[in-house]
């Protein structure tokens, strides 16, 4: 699998698990309630997806379940079925608050985890309901059979001319934002060329002007132009490139824009941390014993976090930067995995050609290559690349358009009159009925509102996963889900996004370490890294208790998104 | 006494077999600036949570306005649908699933389990809810009832929202803010824009009253005790209240402040407002109050002018009994 | 006639599950209520004492201890070195995190020892453990012994290691919940990076000679109880193979019925109104519960008349289905808590404990030790947790990694029940062994799958009704 087919299930499962702490985050972060049940709404989003896009049951075969509205006109679609996976998760997360929401918190925590196991025992007991302790199959997701997009009719065009319009929507978003720090990229020219002069809109003081207005309005004309020059002529590996380049542009002004301020010697000091990992995991590959390989491995990790934390504790530089250095040392490890480590081997080879092949592949992210079907280029330097759109990168841009639009949903609850009295009911609920509110009636919406986001979440995770077991369900996610929380900081919403991006990159780079260990020992190895999870989280409650981003509220009359 | 807006009759509330207050009867008239003084332990602050609606008394009532505080603070009937609908709708789902499932009915049995769970649901909460309704000794304490009928109070020992803004804090406080409700918040975001802004004005304009404008953006937990009370004061002004209980108001704050606070709690009086004032600084609470109230091991020992009540020998004696 | 299992076999099955719901619970409550943790990772430390008894059961089985292993649960000199010197550590851990090397010189023992002494005497009792587990192996009460010893000493270092230090920036108790949460993460995972996912079990010898023959603990046998027209007959049948062969059969008239009860309701009476008013080991109710149960015991021994076999007819007759392994785990759990119990009345340490508990910033005014108040609950803690462990695995026959946290559920209901204290919660977790057992009975379709959730609903409709918990004030 090329690097960009990692990153893009990756990015799916960060739009997944953002969305879930988004409705933890409205929970604990926001409103002070410990939900410890929280996964028990991911559960009842995901079987109630399921069920509205599942066929009929037929009772000869093996699975059971209590309905299938997939073959209901309207009724039997994801659209429908997601929007109930949320309705249904917000009703019930109601219904568990009115009996529980009064009590203290410690013992909120636990009724709810118990809240939580019953639906994962009644799903797991109940063999009518959703086919018991055996998987639940047999559904799809929504236009599978479209992808790979055939380019010949209006449908493959259109379709790219969408995953192009929310890429470039949300890119040019972030532009946005980003173009008022200071750097030496040409931030404002690129902008202007981008929403394709639509900036003049922001003169205006309604709410077409607002920045959001226009990245979407760019992104729709982006997509328009991208299935008019598809149907016309038929330059997909441009498009590709073209889009995939600016969102690299993005990405890279993202970057300065944080860590401009780091001065030469503690970035140096960054990238040294993220090379010393490159080379720390290097016995894994190279070494065949695992004993020793594992041994190897771990010391020098062992070294590293020595150096760091000597670094951080003895030398006043590096103390005050002691995340950013961090930040920089893991960013530049992902660069070099995904831009190096690829190339490496045709290159060792002697293969300049195929290494090129290699890194254009990961750097045009947005379209898929190899397989059968697909347009053929012949690239000079490059070589043979047969282009495609696949149905992960549909799958992609949907997710997160979802997760961007309910950021911005939650944002604007979260900085109105009504986030701010749920901030007093985290503060003290005492104070907030002196003023003539009742807390009740703010904390029972918070439970519905977070839970509906859990239930979306799941909803997705159905779509995303094809398959339900009871025991993805566990306590465990919901554990996750506080990690992440607590990783961006709770309270901040776009901490969630940042804190599920930590979480599931830590999680895939540490699947592809299993790789290299034989298949006996891979279970320690799994429950090894969940370990580590687990301290991290320790040490994250312990010295940065606030988040990374820490908390970021506060009245504002507009969101920009 | 057709012009008292606040009626103690009586009132009790022990704590474990210590009896805090004991039969306190007084009233506060409309428009007043009433003292309420006594030696520590006299029972003034649990006094002013049972008025205030965040006690229940054992006994006694608290007449505001002419109402039983208990029942301005009985849950509204649509609080009571809602909880009855919540309860039914679970109980239904419960009985049609389970009837559909395991029981294996056909649909309209299982339809009758859903109809005979919903009404057992909801049927059971207004059946509950009307048994402790009638329970002997049933209180609603419900505080933010009260608070929106006008009658607030303030915290002897301050509780700031730390987190939140000096601004905040007090934006926090106006009542029925179109913004709080969830779905204007979304949809209606022109409306609640407007009203933030001119919420937002008041607010400042409170602060500058108080002379904390320059506070403004520090969080609350930031703030001295002095700064912290006067936040407080500022917070039940934005609810714009009749009765305002104000528990120890100037403890902490320094004597020029306390000055303005003085005249502005006496032009505040004019508008109209009425204030019930806790103090342990004589001289603030005898130049200020109209009527004083003297209260002693629970109960109302004198009521008199601030004259009267500075030469009274049971006062004096109450006083150097204890201390 | 044959006696169908009812409501009677359910009762007795739910005490079995009370006593190992207990023996968790008030190492949970302990810690809830004195340190204030309200230790989500304490179902895990359960699991951790399941597994640390395989070291001495299934040495073999060990990932890197069966290097020094020489055959099927044996293990060579090496291996025996290990477990000496663990166990004998586990004992000296324990008694250093009552107060460092102070605590090994007697500081603990509550009267004047010479250091020497106290020296000796620890590192005597560490070697006589040490020989004991090594001697044993790998037989059962070894395993349990090396299990007992060794999270004495591992599980206070979660207090020492972790939680003081988030006590001490005084952090609020959500976030004491969550440490908790990831500190259960990290025990379970760390068990099965090490051990791995398989299920595990012990092999036990479960035969032991009894009354000339031989009998198998761990096999059910079956107690029917028949009302007659006579009185009561009651016969304890074993099976073999298909049949079923009466062990003993006692019978007892209605008049014998009537004397033995009359004369147990009488003597509990008696000793309760004797012992009213005394604050000591043995209060009104204890001795009231102890006298009863000993006159039933003596008057069903004395009167049972010579059973003539199973009664062809009966008005009424049910069965309980037992077998010995479970009713030691009652004997167990209610010795292991009328220790604790000698120990918080009896001893300074528990009136230390007692007087924390109910006021930790006057307790500390008063000068009492707080900090080893606070590592003996965990230490006792983890003893608890370690007997609770090693029972569960012996009981259901299958070790896993969630073995400890699927009962954390009930627990935490036992606890809540009892209102956070250590006698509350024993009460509460019979109450939820016996909503658990007697409502997958007494509730038709109900799989044994959802003993969690019946526990769990009792919990809810109590906290409905009573914020507090059943024993607790306001």
């Amino acid at each position: 699998m090329a690097a960009a087919d990692v990153v893009i299930s990756f990015m799916l499962l960060v739009s997944i698990y953002g969305i879930l702490s988004l409705g933890l985050n409205v929970k604990y972060g926001h409103t002070g309630l410990l939900d410890f049940g929280h996964v028990g709404f991911y559960l009842i989003g995901a079987y109630t997806a399921a069920l509205f896009v599942l066929g009929p049951d037929d009772p000869t075969d093996f699975t059971a379940y209590i309905i299938g509205l997939g073959n209901v006109p309207v009724v039997g679609t994801w659209p429908v079925a997601i929007a109930a996976a949320t309705l249904l998760a917000g009703v019930i997360g109601g219904l568990v608050a009115l009996p529980t929401i009064r009590l203290r918190e410690d013992y909120l925590a636990i009724t709810v985890l118990g809240v939580s196991v019953i639906f994962q025992r009644v799903i797991q007991s109940e063999t009518w309901l959703a086919n018991g302790p055996d998987a639940l199959r047999g559904y799809s997701p929504p236009l599978q059979d479209l992808f790979p997009l055939a380019m010949e009719t209006l449908v493959g065009p259109a379709m790219f001319g969408l995953i192009v319009a929310v890429v470039w929507g949300i890119a040019t978003g972030a532009l946005g934002r980003l173009r008022g720090s200071d750097s030496r990229l040409p931030l404002d020219g690129v902008y202007t060329v981008t929403t394709f002069g639509l900036t003049r809109l922001r003169r205006r003081t309604d709410a077409l002007g607002s920045a959001t207005t226009v990245s979407a309005a760019a992104g729709a004309v982006a997509g328009l132009l991208t299935f008019a020059l598809l149907v016309a002529v038929d330059p997909l590996l441009s498009l590709g490139a073209v889009v995939s380049l600016y969102t690299w542009f993005v990405a890279l002004v993202a970057v300065t824009h944080h860590y401009g301020g780091l001065g030469r010697r503690e970035g140096l000091f960054g990238i040294a941390l993220g090379t010393g990992l490159l080379v720390a995991l290097l016995p894994l590959p190279l070494i065949d014993s695992v004993g020793l390989k594992s041994a190897l491995a771990l010391a020098l990790l062992g070294a590293l976090v020595a150096a760091y934390y000597l670094g951080v504790t003895r030398v006043d530089w590096l103390a005050d930067v002691k995340l950013a250095v961090v930040g920089v040392g893991a960013l530049w490890f992902v660069a070099l995995w995904y831009f190096l480590l690829p190339i490496l081997g045709p290159l060792g080879d002697g293969d300049v050609g195929g290494a090129l092949n290699i890194l254009v592949q990961n750097v045009v992210w947005l379209l898929g290559f190899g397989g059968d079907t697909g347009i053929g280029y012949a690239v000079v330097l490059v070589g043979e690349l047969t282009v495609n759109v696949d149905y992960a990168r549909f799958q992609l841009a949907a997710f997160v358009l979802f997760l961007a639009g309910l950021y911005y949903v939650l944002e604007l609850a979260v900085r109105s009159p009504f986030g701010r009295v749920l901030r007093a009911v985290r503060n003290d609920e005492t104070v907030v009925q002196s003023l003539g509110k009742d807390p009740f009636v703010y904390k029972v919406q918070t439970m519905v509102l977070g839970s509906a986001l859990g239930g979306f979440a799941g909803a997705l995770w159905a779509m995303y996963a094809q398959g339900l077991t009871f025991t993805t369900f566990a306590p465990r996610v919901t554990f996750i889900t506080l990690l992440i929380m607590f990783l961006g900081g709770a309270g901040n919403n776009k901490g969630m996004i940042l804190g599920a991006a930590i979480f599931w990159a830590f999680q895939q780079a540490t699947t592809q370490l299993a790789s290299f260990f034989p298949p006996a020992v891979r279970v320690n190895i799994q429950a090894f890294r969940l370990v580590v999870v687990g301290v991290l989280f320790l040490l994250v409650l312990y010295y940065v208790p606030e988040g990374l981003l820490g908390r970021e509220e506060g009245t504002s009359s507009e969101v920009d998104g | 006494m057709s012009d008292a807006i606040l009626e103690v009759d009586g009132l009790r509330k022990t704590f474990g077999g210590i009896v805090a207050v004991d039969g306190a009867t007084f009233d506060i008239a409309e428009g007043s600036i009433t003292g309420l003084i006594g030696p520590n332990g006299a029972g003034k602050t649990t006094t002013f949570n049972l008025i205030s609606g965040f006690y229940e008394p054992d006994g006694g009532t608290v007449r505001y306005d002419g109402r039983d505080l208990q029942t301005i603070m009985r849950p509204h009937r649509d609080e009571t649908v809602i909880w009855g609908g919540a309860s039914g709708l679970t109980a239904g789902t419960l009985g049609g699933v389970v009837g559909l499932g395991p029981l294996g009915l056909g649909a309209a049995p299982a339809a009758g389990a859903t109809v005979a769970g919903a009404a057992l649901g909801a049927g059971g909460y207004l059946a509950k809810q009307r048994l402790t309704q009638r329970r002997p000794g049933h209180t609603n304490s419900r505080p933010y009832m009260l608070a929106r009928e006008g009658l607030v109070r303030t915290f002897q020992l301050t509780r700031e929202l730390g987190d939140m803004t000096a601004l905040e804090n007090l934006m926090l406080a106006p009542q029925g803010q179109a913004g709080e409700n969830l779905a204007n918040a979304w949809f209606r975001r022109g409306a609640v824009a407007e009203e933030e802004a001119s919420v937002r004005e008041r607010a400042e304009e409170t602060l500058e009253l108080l002379e904390i404008d320059h506070l403004r953006d520090e969080p609350a937990g930031n703030l001295s005790g002095g700064q912290r009370k006067l936040l407080e004061l500022g917070r039940v002004l934005m609810l714009e209240p009749r009765v305002i209980l104000l528990d120890e108001p100037v403890a902490g704050v320094n004597p020029a402040l306390t000055e303005k606070l003085m005249a502005r709690i006496e032009a505040l009086r004019a508008d109209g407002y009425t204030f019930c004032i806790v103090e342990h600084d004589m001289e603030v609470i005898m130049e200020l109050s109209d009527t004083i109230i003297v209260m002693n091991e629970g109960k109302k020992l004198v009521e008199g002018q601030p004259d009267a009540i500075r030469n009274d020998e049971a006062v004096i004696d109450a006083y150097l009994g204890v201390g | 006639m044959v006696a169908e299992t009812g409501l009677l076999n359910a009762v007795v099955t739910g005490v079995v599950t009370g006593s190992i719901v207990a023996l968790g619970a008030t190492g949970l409550a302990l810690v809830y209520d004195i340190a204030e943790v309200p230790n989500f990772a304490h179902g895990d430390l359960l699991t951790l004492g399941a597994y640390a008894a395989l070291l001495v059961n299934k040495p073999d089985t060990v990932p890197l201890f069966d290097l020094l292993s020489t055959g099927p649960q044996q293990v060579g000199v090496a291996g025996a070195a290990v477990l000496f010197v663990l166990s004998a550590a586990g004992v000296l851990g324990t008694v250093y995190h009552l107060g460092g090397a102070r605590a090994l010189k007697g500081s603990w023992w509550g009267f004047d020892a010479p250091d020497g002494v106290a020296l000796a005497v620890h590192g005597a009792v560490a070697a006589l453990v040490g020989a004991a587990v090594v001697l044993g192996a790998p037989a059962f009460p070894a395993a349990l012994l090396f299990a007992f010893v060794l999270l004495g000493a591992v599980v206070p270092l979660l207090e020492s290691l972790i939680f003081r230090k988030f006590r001490e920036k005084d952090v609020e108790l959500a976030l004491m919940l969550i440490v908790s949460l990831a500190v259960a993460f990290v025990v379970r995972f760390g068990i099965q990076t090490i051990f791995g996912g398989q299920i595990r079990y012990y092999t036990v010898e479960t035969t032991v000679p009894f009354f000339g023959g031989v009998l198998d603990f761990t096999l059910a046998k079956f107690f029917d109880f028949f009302l007659v027209d006579g009185g009561l007959t009651l016969a304890i049948m074993e099976s073999r193979g298909d049949a079923l062969r009466p062990l003993l059969v006692m019978s007892y008239s209605w008049l014998e019925l009537l004397v033995v009860v009359v004369a147990t309701g009488a003597v509990a009476y008696a000793a309760h109104r004797r012992r009213r008013g005394t604050a000591g080991v043995v209060g009104p109710r204890l001795a009231a519960t102890l006298s009863g149960l000993a006159v039933l015991a003596l008057g069903g021994a004395v009167l049972q008349g010579g059973g003539t076999g199973v009664p062809e007819a009966a008005i009424a007759a049910t069965r309980v289905r037992t077998s010995p392994l479970r009713l030691s785990i009652i004997v167990l759990a209610l010795l292991m808590m009328s220790a604790l119990h000698y120990l918080l009345q009896a001893t300074t340490l528990g009136k230390a404990m007692r007087a924390t508990s109910d006021n930790r910033k006057l307790a500390m005014v008063r000068g009492i030790n707080t900090r080893q108040v606070m590592m003996s609950v965990w230490i006792i803690s983890g003893l608890f947790a370690a007997i609770g462990g090693v029972m569960l695995g012996f009981l259901f026959s299958s070790i896993t990694i969630n073995l400890g946290f699927n009962l954390l559920l009930a627990m935490f209901a036992g606890v809540i029940l009892g209102g956070i204290s250590v006698y509350g919660a024993i009460l509460g977790s019979y109450v939820v062994g016996l909503a658990m057992e007697v409502g997958i009975f007494a509730i038709p379709g109900l799989s044994a799958t959802y003993r969690i959730p019946v526990a769990f609903v009792v919990l809810l409709l109590v906290l409905l009704v009573k914020p507090e918990g059943i024993v607790g004030g306001s």
